[in-house]
């Protein structure tokens, strides 16, 4: 992956985690894009720096019965390639509202 | 847990399940947090909708699939594998096989020789079983012969006779559509080049049966093929088509003569189809029988002249068509009673048989099959010296997994270590493998078994060696076996070498007395492979001994003429008459080099012109008995140095309107002259069609020696000579004894026949000595390759002997040391490492005989005058094993005398 130049589909997934939707799934929610490219961007924007991943705190999974969730978040690097890309991709801007930038609790 | 519960454990959540499976192909280094990432991601999910239960479809399917897009992820993270073990596994292999660069070597050699052999072979046998015929459905095609097994010669009637096939075409319910072909010789005329072309003359049905259609104008019609033929047609072969009329495609509608007679071109046939022969340049249609052969060719129902095929109905099976002959079989009887010296009742039901295994002459298949079983044994032994190998390696590696061990590495992962470079050094020769199998094939090209058409008539022969080569299914057959190979040659080596005792292998220096204790454990490991090799290769060398001493026994049959110097050649034309080879042969004798020069209806070994009946004046007691007819000219016994026996050979004199003569050899004499004189004694063959003469009957005025015509190993049957000069079959193969070389002497006769006629080819030119090896082709081709292969098997047996004497003498250097300081002589050492050997080969050959024993009976009906059994070639065989074991014994042997015991005891 280029640095510098982001496309549209990992621009948009960059945009969705620093909007605070930081799950695999919640990005695939609000970005509409599938699974199959979402996930392995993911791990392309990890590899390169733009993104770092964590579990969740084990004692929040533990109130409901599930395994803790892994979350994603921007590196500096990151919110740079972003900026630029938000700049060539005028339709990022009307994507989601921006959203609390922690952990999301569960609530279900 | 029992399979259902597993089933509805997989089932009850399929979302996680598929995870579960998907976790498979995720590298083993990232699955654990793969897994976990994704189960959470869904169980989070699964939790926000509530419980799985109480979802509705819609949203179990979201889920579903969602963890389906799981899969896409798992294949992205799968370049990440070169990080796994797997690929250390593989470098540290590649290292370890590098550190030991001649063993390697040696091993890679080995199983590239093996495996490519194999693979060699393997393509033949493709091509000649496994692959389909390439026609639109080919498992409908079937071959129908006119009877059942002749058991006295194991050969399936393949002829039929025209009426008799027309029975079969119209009255049969179970084919599609039945067709008959028979490929004969004709001139190309009317140009000025004329050309033997091999025409064949083919029903209509014929390219509908076989599916195929004519690449530029058309097949024939029902009606070209209607006897009696008025408005003959013609169809090109492709290659004829570009070599003779440049591609040109208004060639349809043209005349070209056959024998001079037009024939009108309708269509050229697809590149590559050849006709059933594989050789065919042109197609006539059967109607056309009459015209260009002779008049009651399509009338007579005795005449058998042409082989069927068919395409059995879609739903109908072999067995059902079969179960229709003998209905046929009765029609054909009652329409055309058979005379009465023929086949008898039963034998007549004709046989319906695949297609596929009509194609390939059984002989040949079995031949490759034996091929095919000699070089798996070649791979064994590959493959027990490559273990052997291993072996004496994994000792030197005691310590390195020892080491392993003690750092904590499960027995599982070493094994899997070493089962990795086992693997690897398989791989590397399957990837020689296929080298070295392209250049086998070559070799196998250049060198196939050859045979004269005539004796294979009753097999369609599509077949053809050039369309061998190495397809998908050769090559997965490669590297399927290579993969099969090192877990067969690594799995033994590598779990013996996983029992590394840590503490011992720790303890101990690098050449210790208790490592001397392990490595004699190995050793007996060794000694086992060892002796398997010994008994595959006298297996192979006994296969090779007896083909040998066949080829041998076959090659000094006396065939009845003297074959050097002979060069035969053919000048047909079915026009031409006795006067026209008169004056060729006055011609062809002036011409400096030529001795003597004679024509035959045919030559010796070139195969039969024809078997007929025959009655004797004044006998009735002979029953039906047959003669092969030869039509020659007066020198013909000269010119091939046949001896005369009793009586005279052919003169001058011998000419049409003086009394007819004949000539026969012992064989007859001995049949039907048995403690009589035949001179003087008159026959009469019965020759097809018969001749204008009054007189049918020869006068018997000579015996000459018997002469293979045929098949060398075959009897020789009763034959009788007829004088060319009188009325009788036509005589146009050219006969000279010579002492140029065929480029000299070729071009001389070839201007002297079209300076007489310029519409007679000169073709089938070919020395006596070329045929007379070529029709020991087949079995020299088994022998040669089965004595090539039994080298190697011995090689490899030599080199496997000799590491495990050298390994012995190496550990042993220290007891050796001392028993020499104790005052053992040389001659106690050389007894004491020798002894070892020689009960390794005794053991080894022993085995060998016992399996060679029954083994060699594959080979039985591909030799010639010579028992599977032959205790002598055993005998020498196993003698030449022992003497090349020993001489791989001879240098350690020699090393271990010559051991000092200072040097060996210091070394402690």
């Amino acid at each position: 992956m280029g640095k510098g130049f982001l496309t549209y589909a990992s621009a948009a997934i960059l945009h969705a985690v620093a909007s605070g939707y930081l799950y695999g799934f919640d990005i695939i929610d609000i970005t509409g894009m599938p699974g199959g490219t979402v996930y392995p961007a993911l791990r392309r924007l990890q590899e390169a720096g733009y993104l770092v991943s964590r579990w969740e705190k084990q004692s929040l999974a533990e109130t409901q019965p599930r395994p803790a969730r892994k979350y994603y978040d921007l590196t500096r690097e990151g919110q740079q390639v972003l900026a630029e890309a938000v700049k060539r991709y005028r339709l990022l801007e009307q994507t989601p509202p921006n959203k609390r930038r922690n952990p999301k609790p569960s609530h279900a | 847990m029992s399979l259902l519960t597993r089933c509805k454990q997989f089932f009850a959540r399929p979302h996680l399940s598929l995870i579960a499976l998907l976790g498979v192909i995720v590298p083993r280094r990232l699955r654990a947090d793969w897994r976990h990432e994704w189960e959470a991601e869904l169980q989070y999910r699964e939790a926000l909708l509530a419980r799985w239960d109480h979802l509705d479809w819609r949203n179990r399917l979201d889920l579903l699939w969602r963890s389906t897009s799981a899969f896409w992820d798992a294949l992205s993270l799968q370049p990440r594998r070169l990080e796994d073990e797997m690929v250390q596994d593989i470098r540290f292999g590649w290292r370890m096989l590098r550190r030991s660069p001649v063993m390697s070597l040696v091993a890679v050699i080995s199983l590239a020789a093996g495996i490519g052999a194999n693979t060699a072979i393997f393509s033949v046998i493709n091509a000649l079983i496994l692959r389909p015929l390439p026609y639109p459905a080919p498992e409908q095609l079937v071959k129908v012969f006119q009877g059942q097994l002749d058991p006295t010669k194991g050969t399936l009637p393949s002829l039929w006779s025209y009426p008799r096939f027309e029975v079969l075409r119209d009255q049969n319910q179970s084919f599609a559509a039945v067709a008959g072909f028979k490929q004969n010789p004709y001139n190309l005329t009317g140009t000025d080049a004329p050309e033997r072309l091999q025409i064949e003359m083919v029903s209509a049905s014929y390219f509908p049966v076989l599916g195929i259609q004519a690449s530029v104008g058309r097949t024939f019609t029902a009606d070209e093929d209607r006897p009696p033929a008025t408005n003959l047609t013609a169809l090109l072969s492709y290659g004829l088509w570009q070599r003779r009329f440049g591609g040109d495609p208004t060639v349809i509608g043209k005349t070209i003569e056959f024998d001079k007679h037009p024939f009108t071109v309708v269509g050229v046939l697809p590149p590559g189809f050849r006709g059933q022969d594989g050789t065919a340049d042109g197609w006539v249609p059967m109607a056309a029988a009459e015209t260009l052969d002779y008049k009651g060719k399509l009338t007579n129902p005795n005449n058998y002249w042409s082989q069927v095929i068919a395409r059995l109905k879609p739903g109908v099976t072999l067995a059902q068509a079969q179960a229709e002959m003998p209905g046929i079989s009765e029609q054909i009887e009652q329409k055309f009673p058979s005379p009465k010296q023929t086949l008898p009742g039963n034998a007549r039901i004709p046989a319906v048989a695949p297609l596929q295994a009509a194609k390939v002459d059984p002989a040949i298949r079995k031949s490759f099959l034996i091929l095919l079983a000699s070089v798996a044994l070649v791979l064994l032994i590959a493959c027990a010296n490559t273990a052997s190998l291993l072996l004496a390696r994994a000792v030197a590696r005691q310590r390195e997994i020892a080491v392993r061990a003690a750092l904590g590495a499960a027995r599982s992962r070493v094994i899997r270590q070493l089962l990795t470079e086992s693997i690897l050094l398989a791989g590397i020769g399957g990837g020689l493998g296929v080298l070295v199998a392209r250049g086998g094939l070559a070799l196998l090209k250049d060198f196939k078994p050859s045979d004269n058409a005539a004796f294979w008539t009753s097999y369609t022969r599509t077949f053809d060696f050039f369309n061998i080569n190495l397809d998908w299914r050769v090559l997965s057959f490669n590297f399927g076996l290579a993969l099969l190979t090192g877990l067969l040659f690594g799995l033994f080596p590598a779990i013996q070498s996983s029992f590394a005792s840590v503490s011992q292998a720790l303890k101990e220096g690098a050449v210790g007395s208790a490592a001397g204790f392990r490595g004699l454990q190995k050793l007996n490991a060794r000694s086992f492979l060892v002796v398997v090799e010994i008994t595959l290769s006298l297996v192979l060398l006994a296969g090779a001994g007896l083909m040998l001493k066949s080829l041998a026994r076959l090659q000094a049959i006396n065939l009845g003429f003297s074959p050097a110097g002979v060069v035969t050649m053919a000048a047909p034309s079915r026009a031409a008459r006795t006067e026209f080879y008169e004056q060729l042969l006055a011609r062809v004798r002036e011409l400096p080099g030529v001795e003597s020069a004679a024509v035959g209806s045919t030559a010796p070994l070139l195969g039969y012109a024809s078997i007929t009946a025959m009655d004797i004046e004044g006998r009735s007691d002979i029953g039906f008995s047959t003669i092969g007819v030869h039509s020659v000219s007066p020198d013909y016994f000269k010119t091939l140095g046949i001896s005369l026996r009793i009586g005279r050979v052919f003169t001058e004199r011998d000419r049409a309107g003086a009394q007819r003569v004949a000539v026969i050899n012992q064989a007859a004499a001995d049949k039907y002259f048995a403690g009589e004189s035949p001179i003087g004694k008159r026959i009469k063959p019965f020759i097809d069609p018969e001749y204008d003469t009054a007189e049918k009957f020869v006068e018997i005025v000579g015996i000459v020696d018997d002469v293979k015509y045929a098949r060398p190993e075959e009897a020789t049957g009763p034959d009788v000579y007829l004088c060319s000069l009188q009325p009788t079959d036509q005589a146009q193969t050219l006969i000279l004894r010579t002492n140029l070389d065929l480029s000299a002497i070729v071009p001389a006769v070839r201007s002297q026949v079209l300076a007489l006629d310029h519409n007679v080819p000169l073709t089938a030119i070919r020395t006596m000595t070329e045929r007379a090896a070529e029709v020991t082709s087949r079995t020299r081709f088994l022998a040669v390759l089965l004595t090539l292969f039994a080298a190697l098997a011995l090689l490899l047996a030599a080199i496997g002997i000799y590491g495990v004497m050298a390994y012995s003498v190496s550990a042993r250097t220290r007891e050796l040391g001392i028993r020499i300081a104790l005052g053992a002589n040389t001659g106690d050492v050389r007894r004491l490492v020798l002894g070892d050997a020689i009960a390794l080969i005794a053991t080894g050959l022993a085995l060998g005989l016992v399996t060679a024993w029954p083994s060699v009976q594959v080979l039985q009906s591909q030799l010639y005058d010579i028992s599977p059994t032959d205790p002598l070639t055993l005998g020498v065989m196993a003698i030449l094993l022992a003497g090349l074991g020993l001489l791989a014994c001879y240098l350690p042997a020699r090393k271990a005398m010559r051991t000092d015991p200072l040097a060996a005891l210091r070394n402690e």
